[in-house]
């Protein structure tokens, strides 16, 4: 799946801890639904997209900076109508595209966005009942369906051999006694799932992607139903199902929902890898620490200056003060990057995880066929309630 | 009901930066960072119709203020070539700086400046 000098340059970022290997774009803030747990459509959307020739020099930057991935994000990244020009900016220099969507997109934009070489694809999905993820989605009728769909036309147009897909859940009061059903309509169709704990902030503390909807904490009644999701999440990929998150994360998710310091970042003494392993974008081509931060000086990664900039102290000491006073965050892919390339148990699992034994792909499938999975893993049972309403927990 | 887009990119925005104004006043070991802050964490914001929000606080006593801001620019495109073109004749595309999240900032900041002497 990984051209040769992603390979490499993952090598290098195992050894030496300072290639970005992985970089967060977010060419859009735009998106087509209005999901309870995200802010960032919000928080990016002061600032310009940047153009097509813009997005050339990044990926020419990236390319000589040896970053490995790319994650194509959002807002919803099938909303810009040139996502196929970006995808094969950064694959025709090598960087390899990860497509991050709500799966609204059409047959004839998935084709053109694998036909440009986009080979890994994660859609955001957090339940298998429909009226729930339409619910969580900003209650867009529908949405359940579109991305069901999507994901049919995914195994329509992937090559079976070197492409990933992936289902990005968030876990929430809404959905939290959904998610085992959800890991195993995934496994069924050859789709690892990845799980994020809903993050959430208040006025006085804004962070670009965290909600500020306080009521969509967990309270403490719940942390033994997070507990217990985690174990089961644990036990179902000991057998085999396909869940992505490392113990090492799982376990830090009981931490985060509970406001207890996490561990991920302990072997960095307490703070994360960015810029080292990875950062992110803005819409307008900023600089970003991740997704949640900011600098305050405008850092163009559009500049063909960006790679001496990344190496440089100035720059670094500036991402540093940023980086040294945040408490951490659980937002997926940072952390499970430092954990593979700091934690030698966590490096190993990945390794046998992709090379020894790559899941098996029945596809293609049809909506039809994906619709008739997920009833029959739902079986007759009653969708399951959400954690009850509890005190909203006070601002700061 | 659907979330607001723009209503919610405009409350992101203004607690953002009133982050900065609290920011630079605790740096100075400013007197008022303190009571402020007790302000910012009692805000409430409600949707009052296109590019109109009212912000309600109960600290240090309770208020309120109906705040428009339609000179704020949200989600300034740049996938097609009408769109680069706007943005050219904007002068907005270069590696300088952001002039739309710039002005959006400095924008927003008078606002909650305002607003926060109002309130205390």
């Amino acid at each position: 799946m990984f051209s040769s000098l992603s390979k490499v340059n993952l090598a290098k970022a195992a050894l030496f801890k300072n290639t970005p290997i992985y970089v967060q774009f977010y060419i859009t803030a735009r998106c087509n639904l209005t999901c309870k747990q995200c802010n960032i459509i919000y928080s990016n959307s002061d600032v310009r997209e940047c153009t097509i020739d813009e997005i050339k020099v990044i990926a020419d930057n990236f390319a000589e900076m040896g970053v490995a991935m790319v994650l194509l994000t959002g807002g919803e990244p099938f909303v810009r109508t040139d996502l196929p020009e970006i995808i094969r900016a950064f694959e025709s220099r090598g960087v390899h595209v990860r497509m991050q969507t709500n799966g609204i997109a059409s047959e004839e934009q998935i084709v053109k966005a694998i036909e440009a070489g986009g080979r890994d694809i994660s859609i955001s999905l957090d339940s298998l009942w429909p009226n729930t993820q339409d619910d969580i989605n900003g209650q867009f009728q529908k949405s359940w369906h579109k991305a069901l769909r999507a994901m049919a036309y995914f195994t329509k147009y992937l090559p079976q051999e070197n492409s990933f897909a992936a289902l990005g859940c968030v876990m929430q009061r809404d959905n939290i006694a959904d998610i085992p059903d959800l890991i195993k309509f995934g496994s069924r169709i050859g789709w690892f799932t990845s799980l994020v704990p809903i993050h959430v902030t208040d006025y006085l503390h804004p962070m670009s992607f965290r909600s500020f909807d306080q009521s969509a904490k967990f309270v403490p009644d719940e942390f033994p139903v997070v507990d217990a999701l985690v174990e089961t999440a644990r036990q179902m990929r000991k057998d085999g199902y396909l869940l992505y998150d490392s113990d090492q994360y799982l376990d830090d998710i009981k931490r985060f929902v509970r406001n207890e310091p996490i561990t991920w970042r302990d072997k960095h003494g307490g703070v994360c890898d960015s810029p080292n392993l990875y950062f992110a974008i803005l819409p307008n081509g900023a600089f970003a620490p991740c997704c949640d931060h900011r600098i305050p000086s405008f850092i163009p990664t559009h500049d063909k200056s960006f790679p001496e900039v990344y190496k440089s102290k100035v720059f670094r000491t500036e991402v540093f003060q940023k980086t040294s006073t945040c408490e951490g965050c659980m937002f997926g892919s940072y952390p499970e990057m430092t954990i593979a390339m700091r934690f030698l148990a966590a490096k190993i699992d990945r390794v046998k995880l992709f090379l020894t034994s790559p899941p098996k792909k029945p596809w293609p499938l049809t909506y039809e066929d994906l619709i008739g999975f997920a009833e029959q893993i739902r079986g007759g049972s009653p969708k399951p309630l959400p954690l009850a309403a509890s005190a909203v927990a006070p601002q700061v | 009901m659907p979330k607001k887009i723009i209503f919610e990119s405009a409350v992101h925005q203004f607690v953002t930066a009133t982050q900065e104004i609290l920011e630079e006043l605790k740096a100075k070991q400013d007197a008022r960072f303190e009571n402020w802050s007790k302000t910012v964490a009692s805000w409430k914001f409600e949707y009052k119709g296109p590019k109109v929000m009212l912000l309600s606080w109960s600290t240090p006593k309770p208020g309120e203020k109906l705040i428009e801001y339609s000179q704020a620019q949200f989600y300034t495109r740049g996938d097609s070539e009408k769109f680069v073109q706007k943005q050219r004749e904007m002068d907005l595309i270069g590696v300088s700086g952001d002039e739309v999240g710039k002005s959006n900032r400095t924008y927003f900041k008078d606002i909650s400046l305002k607003v926060l002497v109002e309130a205390n």
